[in-house]
């Protein structure tokens, strides 16, 4: 093998950096457009577009006043509070007289407007960021998931090429300030610009790869976990379950709606309460803002009202799990508030609060949105780097064969996972309303995950998964069957003319037209159709610069450029 | 393994631009890739229950603590792992490496007295 430690690492840096760069394109695309995805999920339910919400204070008593009407005598009420900012939907969930579960989706305006869209939204983005969009089994279930392990290994390898692209570039000052853009090679201009990206946004890659590894870590390879779950754990502490995607995201703002009966208590007498709304002031001058809050036995003498505080506040980077219950009869507090996690779950949960990135409002996200496309980008320049290092001094026919392989996975990996999130959001848009399922769905809280059923008995939520798959299958066959340049070319022009189309088809149904939007002021949908508009004038431009003939001669055909390592 | 020894041979075709018979190279590539990647996994697979037991043995960690204690630690040595053996200038040192550290975890982990029978 190579016989410095710079060339091991070089070599590291390379393999590691190709084979499970395909994954890892895949991964950071979807993380980073997971930036926005409660934006996303509030873009995808036209219900709500350019509703005026009403104060959180009257949301609270609109739902009630809603409760009492529908449920005076239920045993529990649940209540997932809107997030105003950013995904405003009401979520009211009670205890029918048989103790069944019933729920009502609600645009909190006022008007008692149901949400009918259930659809996968932004949260897909999210679980295939993590599970490639495989069904996340609860902790306690300790079922072997291969699809987050191998998320996980291609996250480790993430980790490894930041951690070797360090030593490989020694010169990493010089990299910094080198762009040779007008380098005749066209290979010297892909490595600066991976250097360049890399180097500019190396502590964010860094952070984030760490950080999201650090916080579901005791997942991957769970020995240590069961090798805890033999000890005998103090009253009240469970080992598993503590955090992990069930607290994370339990039902913060979202639209899952949970299963609330368990623990029901039986209903004392009818006696006089403290009015909720009271009550929610209390807890709001303790905690902040509110995501939900649960009535037992509402307008009984043993009734108890919890109030939930949100997960992630915008003036903390870690995660917290404030909740605060009132006797509801007397007002008495029955338990304050404050966080109460074990020391160490403190420690990951900080770790989860940088890598999910709720804190610093909307600039705080842009920043991780510009990093984590910069990541996108530096991948994908790494690849490419790959073939155009090596493809122009290959001296056997199996060598070219193989690099002409990489190549076509490598159009497949970036232009077939752009091709299929672009595909993926016009069928959000486009797919009809009246598909969605009928009982609401999603009643585990669980989302996206493939369901094999027959396509008569499909989904709305089915079918946008079904689209995401066929739109890369369709793209990995057309990098297949053209030839590797051309196929960069279309597939980014396909991307482009789709996301620069999202605005347009908003016109095509009742309610998403950006014109109206922006008239009713709902800044957070018109920002994503201008943001697909955004990123579809950059890609066409990519397009068309890889559409012209010089770069064509230059990445297909030989060109004698002089041999340069990574490390120079 | 005969398909793993195809695929390196390939690749290290494909890498060198060298010729089939060269097979020294494709053993290194095949043996170093193994040590890295499934050899890291086991030391990180026992070093999960070892550092757990060690910490509610010795230090004073709830279960609920270690477990997610073990986790990060685990995150590090899987890493640290993978690049030591890319590292390292000898394919016999770092297979010898692996070996010995696998056996000291394996018996922290399960040869030290003081687990709990199962529940």
């Amino acid at each position: 093998m190579e016989k410095s430690l710079t060339q091991r690492m070089d070599w590291l840096h390379t393999w590691f950096g190709l084979v499970l760069g395909w994954l890892a394109f895949a991964l950071f695309l979807t993380g980073t457009i997971a930036v926005f995805w409660f934006e996303i999920q509030h873009w995808a339910q036209p219900e709500l577009h350019g509703a005026k919400m009403l104060s959180p204070e009257a949301t609270l008593q609109y739902s009630v006043d809603y409760l009492q009407k529908v449920a005076p005598d239920s045993r529990r009420w649940a209540v997932t509070l809107p997030d105003l900012e950013r995904h405003p939907l009401l979520v009211l969930n009670w205890l029918d007289q048989n103790n069944a579960q019933q729920f009502a989706r609600l645009v909190p305006d006022g008007s008692g407007r149901k949400v009918t869209t259930v659809t996968n939204g932004g949260r897909f983005f999210v679980d295939f960021h993590w599970t490639f969009n495989r069904e996340v089994q609860d902790l306690s279930g300790r079922t072997f998931q291969w699809t987050y392990m191998l998320s996980g290994f291609v996250g480790v390898a993430f980790l490894i090429c930041t951690i070797t692209g360090l030593v490989v570039h020694k010169k990493i000052f010089r990299n910094f300030f080198t762009f040779r853009r007008q380098a005749k090679s066209v290979q010297t201009r892909w490595l600066d610009a991976h250097n360049v990206l890399g180097v500019l946004s190396w502590p964010f890659q860094f952070m984030i790869v760490l950080t999201g590894l650090a916080f579901y870590s005791y997942l991957y390879i769970p020995t240590g976990m069961q090798m805890a779950g033999r000890y005998p754990s103090p009253p009240g502490v469970a080992v598993v379950g503590g955090g992990g995607p069930g607290m994370l995201w339990g039902r913060y703002a979202s639209d899952a709606v949970g299963k609330v009966a368990g623990n029901i208590v039986e209903p004392g007498n009818p006696a006089p309460n403290v009015p909720i709304a009271d009550l929610f002031a209390r807890a709001q001058a303790e905690m902040g803002t509110l995501s939900s809050f649960t009535v037992n036995n509402p307008g009984r003498d043993n009734a108890t009202v919890r109030f939930g505080g949100t997960r992630a506040r915008p003036d903390a980077i870690t995660f917290t799990a404030d909740s605060m219950t009132f006797d509801g009869a007397t007002g008495r507090v029955i338990s304050p508030a404050g966080n109460t996690v074990n020391a160490v779950q403190k420690i990951t949960n900080v770790f989860g609060g940088l890598h999910f990135g709720f804190f610093g409002g909307t600039a705080m996200r842009f920043l991780y949105f510009l990093c984590g496309t910069a990541g996108t980008i530096m991948i994908g320049s790494g690849l490419v780097m790959f073939t155009a290092k090596r493809r122009a001094k290959a001296k056997s026919a199996a060598a070219r064969r193989f690099y002409e392989f990489v190549d076509r996975m490598n159009v497949t990996a970036v232009g077939g996972a752009m091709f299929a999130c672009a595909s993926y959001l016009w069928a959000l848009r486009l797919l009809p309303q009246s598909l969605s399922d009928p009982t609401g769905g999603f009643s585990g809280g669980v989302y996206a995950s493939i369901r094999a059923v027959p396509l008569d008995q499909a989904m709305r939520s089915d079918l946008e998964l079904y689209i995401f798959w066929l739109a890369w299958g369709v793209a990995a066959v057309h990098a297949l069957v053209r030839a590797p340049h051309k196929a960069w070319a279309e597939q980014f022009a396909a991307v482009a003319a789709l996301c620069i189309g999202l605005p347009v088809i908003g016109y095509l149904v009742p309610n998403c037209d950006i014109g109206s939007m922006i008239a009713a002021g709902d800044w957070k949908m018109v920002a994503v159709d201008l943001g697909g508009l955004c990123i579809g004038l950059m890609l066409a431009c990519a397009a068309w610069k890889m559409s012209s003939k010089r770069v064509d001669v230059r990445v297909g055909n030989a060109v004698r450029a002089p041999a340069l390592s990574p490390a120079e | 393994m005969r398909a793993i020894a195809l695929w390196g041979s390939i690749v290290a075709i494909a890498v060198r631009n060298g010729k089939a018979s060269d097979t020294s190279y494709t053993r290194l590539v095949v043996s170093r890739t193994a040590a890295a990647v499934l050899g890291g996994y086991v030391v990180t697979y026992w070093a999960g229950a070892a550092v757990a037991k060690i910490a509610i043995e010795w230090g004073s960690l709830s279960p609920a603590d270690a477990g997610m204690l073990s986790g990060l630690i685990q995150l590090v040595v899987y890493t640290g792992a993978i690049i030591w053996v890319c590292a390292a200038a000898s394919m016999r040192k770092a297979w010898l490496a692996i070996a010995v550290v696998t056996a000291l975890l394996v018996g922290i982990a399960v040869l030290l007295p003081g687990t709990p029978p199962a529940p």
